[in-house]
């Protein structure tokens, strides 16, 4: 598999890491990214026990129908 | 991650606490009607690595009868719905082609958005869905084709093309690379 370079732009970069990271999980078994993965994944999981908003506001944000105060 | 076929996927990976969490919501769906995940969390579980406030699915359209008996149960599994409390306001939504949303009681996200697939685009999503295969449970997902031409072609976001990208990527070889030029024309000529 290829090396992580510098991009161009930020866009560039994103996909350029996509890419590399598509091909890590191609080329490895599902324990070798799986791990790395779920442990990321896991983190977001945690941090979205501080979400701030109630589901009122969340659902007025994204425009979709709410009854609850 | 094997590609058993063009209907079903092993996947050996630990699972995240997301990927437990949607497996005790769709354990609880498919007790009452067939549903299918789309979008963003498929190329999540195929291992892409970025966050998601929602997990999408549709399922297929339920009587009034079963969604209460479906919401009841979702309701003693400590999930409630974010757009309202009472059942049939909820059923409502969902049988004016609307999205509801579950999480874990009291939480915001991550949650479930949930649609009834009406719509003939919709519907087709079930017939060549694919199954994956985890060491916890089973988890039902739209073709790999399907999501990416959705993404490329119709959604067409940074994060959308990114999603398809990986697919594309992880499964290299495995993609009928027509099918996917066939949704494209499908989407090109396709008015909501």
């Amino acid at each position: 598999m290829s090396k992580l370079q510098n991009s161009k732009n930020d866009s560039e970069a994103r996909m350029y890491f996509v890419n590399y990271w598509a091909d890590f999980v191609r080329t490895h078994t599902d324990q070798e990214w799986g791990v790395q993965h779920t442990k990321f994944i896991n983190s977001l999981m945690h941090n979205a026990k501080f979400y701030p908003f109630t589901a009122a506001k969340y659902l007025e944000m994204k425009q979709e129908k709410c009854s609850r105060l | 991650m094997k590609f058993i076929s063009a209907r079903k996927i092993v996947l050996e990976k630990p699972l995240s606490e997301l990927d437990q969490l949607v497996l005790r919501f769709v354990n609880i769906v498919q007790k009452y009607t067939s549903y299918v995940i789309i979008s963003g969390y498929v190329a999540i579980l195929l291992g892409r690595s970025r966050g998601t406030e929602d997990v999408d699915l549709f399922v297929k359209k339920m009587s009034f009868e079963d969604f209460m008996l479906f919401y009841t149960d979702l309701k003693n599994e400590g999930f409630w719905c974010l757009n309202a409390d009472d059942v049939k306001e909820i059923y409502s939504y969902l049988v004016d082609g609307l999205a509801v949303r579950f999480a874990i009681n009291g939480e915001t996200i991550p949650n479930f958005e949930v649609k009834f697939a009406l719509k003939p685009i919709q519907l087709v999503t079930f017939d060549d869905c694919i199954e994956v295969v985890t060491e916890q449970g089973v988890i039902i997902i739209s073709s790999l084709e399907r999501q990416i031409a959705f993404k490329r072609y119709y959604l067409m976001s940074d994060k959308d093309l990114e999603d398809a990208k990986h697919v594309e990527e992880v499964f290299k070889g495995h993609i009928d690379v027509e099918k996917i030029k066939k949704y494209k024309v499908f989407l090109e000529n396709y008015n909501e």
